[in-house]
């Protein structure tokens, strides 16, 4: 099944946000909670990090979960079955929030 | 952990008349081009939207562009022909300043003014900035949204710029204001208005208000000036956000995105970062964070620089 974002969401990719968690990131920094998108919800922002921002991004329709890692896979440097799971938490909570949906 | 500001403010207001200046088609087109670009949810255009020639390019451009727009109208009635070319998409609300006159509300005239709009197939939210003297007819105004049913009631920031000749610091509402309202929500209550949409910019009226919306409240992180809000002037300068009295710079002239990115914009949201005069040691600062920064720049001259609502520091 395909992920897609829900369309009654607005969001934005914070690029220069995201220039500077990447910097911190290959620094050592913690970047856990650091916003690179934003989501506005009956008027109230929400954030996601570097993770969930880019895991939002490929959830536009024509992806499954398993390519949506694919394709993490080849930013960040982990175990398939690490990442997998990080991913499948994050998409399992935002499908119950009604943030994602299966087309 | 550091502070990430935003790349670019999610809610712009926009002044789009003044009485001696607008801009022109084109640039409002160069303007709104940023807006869309930055990716701007919220758009307010206001200070009479509708009377500008471009108004309606101007809200194509900003909706195709994926921008939520409201305009703000003043309730006249030859409002209503301008409204017909206007899409439905856009959020109208009406001004309840123009039914205020010497601290009391023509009731009949505003219910006047909401059936208009509804006769014309229009649906208006109601929008008020309250003056010193003027915060007990807000229970007015409430048992209006009851009666009528209206969908939404904003109580946005007071407005302020650099050359305003309107707003003078003795005609914002203050501690006492506030006080007063208090006293009389204690003992008339606040009516029951299911459905309405409750916009309280001000923390401190807020926690007055907050019974009506269910205690929710949009994202609070303290003032937003320069970060999640922006103003735009009838001239194009680039604010902070409505009551700060400090340009950033010309949109005419630099773009949204660098104006957002400078030595002036970091400065202001440091100076917001610091806990204010009069705030040291209050048990409430953790919730209120100091409240609105630029009204108090603006206008308090007691070397104070607490929320103009706030009375004193709290101790638990």
């Amino acid at each position: 099944m395909l992920l897609q974002r829900n369309q009654q969401i607005v969001w934005r990719h914070e690029k220069r946000r995201e220039e500077q968690v990447l910097l911190d990131l290959e620094a050592g920094g913690d970047v856990e909670n650091r916003g690179t998108v934003i989501l506005m919800l009956s008027g109230m922002m929400h954030q996601l990090n570097l993770l969930g921002g880019m895991i939002w991004s490929l959830c536009d329709g024509s992806r499954t979960e398993a390519q949506v890692v694919d394709v993490l896979l080849r930013e960040f440097d982990v175990e398939r079955e690490v990442l997998a799971a990080d991913v499948a938490e994050f998409i399992q909570e935002l499908l119950q929030r009604g943030w994602l949906i299966y087309v | 952990m550091p502070v990430d500001l935003l790349d670019a403010p999610l809610r712009i207001s926009w002044d789009l008349c003044a009485t001696e200046k607008q801009l022109s088609s084109a640039q409002l087109r160069s303007i709104a081009q940023q807006l869309t670009a930055a990716g701007v949810f919220y758009v307010s255009l206001e200070n009479n939207p509708l009377t500008h020639p471009a108004i309606k390019p101007l809200l194509e451009q900003l909706l195709s562009g994926g921008c939520q727009v409201a305009i703000v109208l003043n309730g006249e009635p030859a409002e209503l022909a301008l409204l017909e070319s206007i899409p439905r998409s856009v959020s109208l609300f009406v001004d309840c300043a123009a039914a205020v006159h010497a601290g009391q509300l023509d009731q009949a005239r505003l219910r006047q003014t909401v059936a208009r709009f509804r006769a014309a197939q229009r649906d208006p939210a109601l929008l008020w900035l309250p003056r010193h003297g003027e915060l007990p007819l807000l229970l007015d105004l409430l048992d209006i949204c009851a009666s009528e049913a209206v969908r939404g009631f904003k109580l946005p920031n007071q407005k302020i710029s650099v050359n305003s000749e309107q707003t003078s610091s003795f005609l914002l509402p203050d501690c006492n204001d506030l006080e007063q309202l208090a006293v009389l929500i204690e003992s008339s209550g606040l009516p029951e208005i299911p459905g309405l949409q409750l916009e309280v910019h001000d923390l401190f009226l807020w926690q007055l208000l907050q019974p009506l919306s269910g205690g929710k409240r949009s994202e609070y992180g303290g003032c937003q000036a320069a970060d999640g809000l922006g103003h735009i002037d009838a001239t194009g300068l680039l604010y902070p956000c409505s009551s700060w009295p400090e340009p950033l710079g010309q949109l005419l002239t630099d773009n949204l995105l660098d104006l957002w990115q400078t030595a002036r914009r970091l400065e202001i949201r440091r100076q917001i970062s610091q806990v204010p005069v009069g705030c040291e040691g209050c048990s409430d600062y953790p919730i209120c964070l100091g409240g609105c920064r630029g009204l108090v720049k603006f206008c308090r001259d007691d070397g104070l620089k607490r929320d103009l609502l706030c009375s004193a520091r709290r101790t638990v």
